[in-house]
């Protein structure tokens, strides 16, 4: 078995070692992850610890020449819970995280609720680790009218004890300074600590005594709290807040995401006319340009989202919110906070299912991750508009109307599968909906962009390792084995050339013929073509042909797909005109003549789309935020079976009506 | 040995029927064990006073234990037994409240 490592021997030789890793603790709310970011700033990373649901900030700083590294645990009331994040500061402060103990801990201190506070500190003096105390909120204290006496409690602790302000900067160097002089807790203090009134007394010591005194701000919080919390009026604060926050990601991230969009177009002709035409080329501008193209243009959506996020969490809404929404959602077995994150997946699931870190119960959040991707996210928009355009050509209200139902459908199958699993696989006791309501405050900018620095760092880690083989994996299977170009595709490009000099348009017209016929041969070819041939049985009483099945599977990898695979399978060209792809789709027909789109198959197809998890890196997010595939895997399934059984019911129910 | 003058049962109340303003402490609470450890956790226990900052109208509870406010859904609070206090300028009863919730059965678990 490892022992921890210990750093103990460099300390009884009076020096710290040049490196110290320093372990944060305290209560949430008490200021502890902007004493982090003050500390170490973009020196700091999301570390994901094995076994872990929770996650904890590490991050280095230096300072008169030693190298600290500071590991900012969640915050906890008390480490001996059951709660994962009990678990994950137990694990650190016992040295069973990636076999390494700390050489000290930094407990952190709330001035204005010292009480709660010193309960925490007296179970972790009692492991016997190096301390010291950072007292934050003291200025918040003060204006309560408490005296705030910190080289008191340096005294009545019997560790260094340094007032500290994460937002402002005050008091960082000599926390540092502070670090060298950690030391236990004295056997005295650890037995006065355990008389019950040792705190009272050590609170009217340091504080004052305990804070009942009203201020003018309680009163403007009881009247904010009242109106944030209210059923209806704080239900219609909470949708006009989520509005600006929707209409700020999509406005603000259209001109970002083009730049993207247009730099990978740029990146990737750039690198075709460099490569030798031939299986490289093909590989870097289609399978790794072109695959994590379409994963990272959605950084600027992502970044946004998580911004805006962290400054609504730093004003105090965000908890407020969740009680509103909680009232909803617990009907299904979901608490409040998971409307942010469901809410956020329409634009996305990737930002939404990464955003359930609001989410404190490990269940409440796994089942949140399931559902995401059920609710209609932008990408699945193009394939709405081109079925919808199909169904009802001539009909803007019923297209409009299914268009609604599309979300509607998404967003209540999200609910059920939520309520399903709930009941079932996830069963259990939730956290009881209590949550610490903090203060009305101005947003921590500097924080907010330190948090989502971070969270674009994991994902663009996550776009670069897992999506990126996903794609090259997805990129062979559609180019390989390659097929001869077909005779017909030959002939067409020998009377290009022919007809060249004589009309060039014309010529045009030929080649393009010939490269969708070079194109679909390929598709059918391909290893992608042949499983999609191979599984044609499966999907015909969904009413699919081959090339429907064929544009099913080459959608798994993204469902935008959908539509310019449609297009090279029936034999048109793409176009950017919906309408008109639509029409041209609409007209394609079966070998027996019959329409290819006919209604029952078109609406079918549409409650497939809505249903069905064609989106790789949702998956592969997925399993990165649960720690496992086999959650991922089990997404996958139940959202590919329900999108299957609800497909066929729609299309039997149209049959059954006989629309036509 | 003459019998002892019975005292009557202190006033008990849910946490949801009390009073934007009341002042009160936890009683006794019909939740699991663990709920219990995740309350006391947070500050609520025996020991301490609350004042109750917003209650009813189909929203949160939310009260105010020292300078921290919890919420608590309507749900929650209403499995909350509080004894109301009648020593307004004091937070913390440490002397005449045992050192926290009771550990045995809730009526939840017993039932």
């Amino acid at each position: 078995m490892n022992e921890p490592r210990r750093t103990d021997p460099a300390r009884d030789a009076g020096t710290y070692p040049a490196s110290a890793r320093i372990a944060m603790v305290g209560n949430p709310n008490v200021g502890k992850t902007s004493l982090f970011n003050r500390l170490c700033g973009v020196r700091a990373k999301t570390a994901n610890f094995p076994g872990s649901t929770v996650e904890a900030r590490v991050g280095t700083c230096r300072a008169d020449g030693r190298e600290f590294e500071f590991v900012d645990l969640p915050g906890v009331y008390a480490i001996d819970l059951e709660l994962p994040e009990s678990k994950l500061c137990r694990d650190c402060l016992a040295g069973r995280l990636e076999g390494c103990m700390p050489d000290a801990l930094l407990v952190v201190l709330d001035a204005t609720n010292l009480a709660r506070g010193l309960r925490l500190f007296r179970s972790i003096a009692a492991l016997g680790r190096p301390l010291i105390v950072a007292l934050t909120m003291t200025d918040l204290a003060r204006k309560r009218g408490l005296s705030v006496d910190a080289q008191r409690l340096a005294v009545v602790l019997g560790v260094p004890c340094v007032e500290a302000n994460g937002r402002s900067g005050t008091g960082i160097d000599p926390l540092l300074g502070a670090i060298a002089a950690a030391r236990e807790a004295t056997p005295q203090l650890l037995a006065a600590c355990l008389a019950p009134s040792w705190i009272d007394e050590t609170v009217t010591a340091i504080v004052g005594g305990p804070n009942t005194i009203g201020t003018d701000s309680d009163r403007l919080t009881d009247r904010l709290d009242a109106a944030f919390t209210h059923p209806i009026l704080g239900g219609m604060l909470f949708v006009l807040a989520m509005a600006l926050v929707f209409f700020a990601i999509f406005r603000l991230a259209e001109v970002p995401m083009t730049l993207i969009e247009d730099g990978c177009a740029w990146l990737g002709s750039t690198v075709a006319a460099l490569l030798p035409e031939g299986a490289l080329s093909s590989l870097v501008v289609d399978g790794i340009i072109g695959g994590v193209a379409g994963t990272i243009v959605f950084l600027p959506q992502i970044c946004l989202l998580f911004f805006l996020l962290a400054l609504l969490e730093d004003t105090g809404y965000l908890a407020r919110a969740a009680f509103v929404m909680d009232r909803i959602m617990c009907r299904f077995g979901l608490p409040g906070q998971a409307f942010v994150p469901l809410l956020s997946s329409h634009a996305c699931a990737l930002p939404g299912i990464m955003s359930t870190r609001l989410i404190p119960d490990p269940k409440d959040r796994l089942a949140t991750i399931l559902v995401a991707p059920f609710m209609s996210c932008s990408a699945r928009v193009g394939v709405y508009v081109l079925l919808v355009t199909i169904l009802f050509p001539n009909s803007g209200f019923f297209a409009g109307l299914a268009f609604a139902g599309c979300y509607a459908l998404g967003a209540i199958a999200a609910l059920v599968t939520a309520a399903i699993f709930r009941k079932t696989i996830l069963r259990g006791h939730s956290r009881p909906m209590v949550l610490e309501l903090p203060p009305y405050r101005l947003p921590n900018v500097r924080g907010a962009l330190l948090s989502t620095y971070d969270r674009a760092v994991v994902f663009l880690k996550n776009a670069g390792t897992v999506i990126l083989s996903i794609c090259v994996v997805m990129w062979w299977l559609s180019a390989y084995p390659k097929s001869e170009m077909p005779e017909a595709a030959i002939v067409l490009e020998a009377r290009a050339v022919e007809v060249e000099a004589l009309d060039a348009d014309e010529a045009d017209a030929l080649r393009t013929e010939a490269s969708v016929l070079t194109a679909r041969q390929q598709q059918e070819y391909s290893f992608a073509g042949r499983l999609g041939s191979a599984l044609q049985p499966a999907f015909a009483p969904l009413g699919l042909d081959e090339r429907l099945t064929v544009a099913v599977m080459t959608s798994f990898l993204a469902r935008e797909v959908f539509r310019s695979t449609m297009t090279v399978l029936v034999g048109q060209g793409d176009s950017d005109d919906d309408t008109k792809v639509a029409d041209e789709l609409a007209r394609a027909t079966r070998p027996d003549g019959t329409k290819l789109f006919d209604p029952a198959t078109s609406a079918g197809l549409l409650v497939f789309y809505v249903l069905a998890l064609q989106c790789l890196p949702t998956l592969a997010v997925t399993a990165r935020e649960t720690g496992s595939w086999k959650w991922a895997a089990l997404q996958f399934g139940w959202m590919s079976g329900v999108a299957y059984l609800l497909a066929f019911a729609a299309r039997e129910a149209v049959l059954f009506f006989g629309v036509s | 040995m003459p019998d002892q003058p019975t005292l009557p049962d202190p006033i008990r109340l849910p946490l949801t029927q009390l009073k934007r303003g009341d002042r009160a402490m936890v009683a006794d609470a019909s939740i699991s064990a663990e709920d219990r450890a995740i309350l006391r956790a947070m500050g609520l226990d025996e020991t301490c006073q609350f004042t109750v900052c917003r209650v009813g109208s189909g929203g949160p509870c939310i009260i105010q234990v020292d300078a921290t406010r919890l919420g608590l859904s309507p749900e929650f609070a209403r499995r909350i037994m509080t004894r109301p206090c009648e020593c307004p300028d004091a937070t913390h009863c440490a002397v005449t409240a045992p050192e926290s919730l009771p550990s045995g059965p809730s009526a939840t678990d017993r039932a």
